[in-house]
């Protein structure tokens, strides 16, 4: 589904002496079934604008649009958009609660109102999209190792199947290798299923190598937005945000130096580096 | 939230915790000194002049009293109805209100204000930290007598501390419910409680693992109890606590000279 967000302010505690303005007049557009990534340095933010978009907070000002369903700063309640939005919270592993894993992931199914066949259904299929195996499904989750509870969590949301799944640092306090085996799963699954996902993310490779789109935040504005290649080909204003060119990009920047013709700078991963160099070796070598 | 901690540089703010937490204690007596109108007036004034002092804003000040407002309507409304005594001002069917009623009211109202203004006026100006060194000062004499003063003093300051993180980890992990469809508000009570059980579980957890790391980092500190432990932030005493003792025996002058 497409979201489309209009002049969307946030102000925590509002009329106390600790209000803060967390989003300010930000308008930004995600079109349906893309990957898009949101990057900001720490404050920026992130957390409460998917917090918006998921419908878990209501707006200051403005409107959040996700497919047909609208929210104002007057609306009753988020629960239109929570039907059709799933939010990874930072650290899920955080809020497993059931017995056993099955029971977990099967507790956003059943709010759902489903059928007993299809909540074990879709629990199975869950399971099997995080990669976690069939047996596990009877074990507590308190039992797990930390990647392993993460993709419970996960598998918690994504068994809700919502047409737009949002990531909340889904990487932080994960070794890079399961960090990037669970980003891959879920850019496989949305490339198959062709849902919108918004990740958040202090990564910049992460955000380089999946993103179809990037939103840059910076004090509770959308600073900066477009494709990666293009987001990424003005360092200078990277560094005005406080973010830092991907390390791959800084890779063929380095090459470039010493390289004539120069390589795209629209290369951001490791493969399509290695294919470009080794065709390039076949011309030259 | 009732008497959040603002931090200022008030007159207020700059006095000494002891001083202020003997003051609320033996002004807490004092407000039942008082029994007539000229009485409550003067202790309404003080304390009046205890909010300006204070420089936090009317609003915020109202705003934090609001659920102490319910509490006095509701007693108010006890004692016009239950309280017997002068004149009958008013009678309908089983209700008749007296002279008396209508004076216990206003006076027990008063009386409410006075003590939550007094006790909101000290937490608004005096951190947590500030507060919980000031009551283990003070209870240091009863050390002897097997007060654990240090032991309790730990403890509140520890509970201070974590309330709020606890608070924003049960916000977090609603909200995660929320994402997943969970419904905290509707539904009859026993199905409401029921629904909190995803929240309580994780926040159980949470404060264990917390509770764990604490005493962990603790010790690794070598943290073994209060004996022989001093402090990085000592209390000191200054000039304007001696302006709090003075205006207060001339409130308990003023108050004992003007009862009846
Ligand atoms: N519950 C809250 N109460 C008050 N202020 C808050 C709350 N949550 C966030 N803020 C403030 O709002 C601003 C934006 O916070 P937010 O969590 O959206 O940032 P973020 O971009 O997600 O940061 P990070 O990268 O550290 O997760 C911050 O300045 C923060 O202090
Ligand atoms: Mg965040």
């Amino acid at each position: 589904m497409e979201i489309l967000i209009e002049g969307l302010s946030y102000v925590y505690m509002p009329d106390t002496p600790f209000s803060r303005q967390a989003l300010n007049d930000v308008s930004l557009r995600i079109p349906s079934g893309t990957f898009a990534a949101i990057l900001g340095p720490t404050g920026s933010g992130k957390s409460t604008l998917i917090q918006l978009i998921g419908g878990l907070i209501r707006p200051t000002a403005g409107k959040i649009q996700v497919g047909p369903h609208a929210v104002h700063h007057n609306s009753k309640s988020g629960s239109s958009l929570r039907k059709h939005v799933g939010v990874v919270f930072q650290y899920p592993e955080h809020q497993l609660f059931a017995e056993t894993v099955g029971r977990d992931i099967a507790f956003g199914p059943k709010n759902q109102g489903l059928t007993q066949g299809e909540i074990d259904e879709r629990v199975r299929l869950a399971m099997q999209w995080v990669g976690l195996s069939p047996e596990l499904a009877e074990r507590s989750p308190f039992q797990l190792s930390g990647g392993q509870m993460r993709r419970v969590a996960i598998a918690g949301v994504l068994a809700m199947q919502p047409d737009v799944l949002v990531l909340d640092e889904p990487t932080a306090g994960l070794d890079s290798r399961s960090g990037r085996e669970l980003l891959e799963t879920i850019y496989q699954l949305q490339r198959e299923r062709r849902f919108t996902v918004i990740l958040v993310t202090h990564d910049m490779d992460e955000a380089a190598r999946y993103a179809d789109f990037l939103y840059i935040l910076s004090d509770g504005r959308c600073a900066e937005s477009g494709p990666p290649a293009q987001v990424f080909s003005q360092p200078e204003k990277l560094r005005e945000y406080k973010l830092d060119l991907p390390e791959i990009s800084k890779l063929v920047l380095r090459l470039n130096e010493r390289l004539n013709p120069p390589l795209p700078l629209t290369i951001f991963r490791l493969e399509e580096l290695e294919r470009e160099l080794l065709t390039r070796k076949g011309e030259f070598g | 939230m009732i008497g959040q901690y603002i931090p200022g540089h008030s007159p207020l703010h700059q006095m000494d915790p002891r001083a202020k937490l003997l003051f609320v204690f033996a002004y807490m007596f004092a407000v039942f000194l008082a029994n007539n109108p000229a009485t409550y007036g003067l202790l309404v004034l003080f304390t009046g002049i205890g909010i300006y002092f204070s420089r936090i804003s009317l609003s915020v000040f109202y705003r934090s009293m609001k659920p102490v407002f319910i509490l006095i309507l509701l007693t108010s409304l006890l004692h016009l109805w239950m309280t017997r005594g002068g004149e009958a001002l008013f009678s309908f069917s089983f209700l008749t209100i007296y002279e008396e009623g209508v004076r216990q009211a206003i006076y027990i109202s008063i009386r409410f204000f006075l003590l939550m203004a007094a006790a909101s006026l000290l937490t608004f100006t005096t951190s947590p930290i500030d507060l919980t060194d000031g009551m283990e000062s003070l209870l240091k004499p009863f050390e002897r007598l097997g007060v654990p003063a240090h032991e309790l003093a730990l403890m509140m300051s520890i509970a201070l501390r974590f309330i709020p993180t606890l608070w924003e980890e049960t916000e977090k992990i609603k909200k995660a419910q929320m994402a997943r469809g969970a419904d905290f508000e509707s539904g009859h009570v026993f199905k409401r409680v029921k629904s909190y059980i995803p929240v309580l579980i994780p926040l159980f957890i949470s404060a264990f693992r917390r509770a764990e790391d604490l005493a962990l980092a603790m010790e690794s500190r070598c943290y073994r109890g209060g004996k022989g432990r001093t402090k990085w932030r000592e209390l000191h005493y200054s000039h304007l606590d001696v302006v709090l003792l003075l205006l207060f025996v001339i409130l308990l002058t003023a108050l004992w000279l003007l009862r009846k």
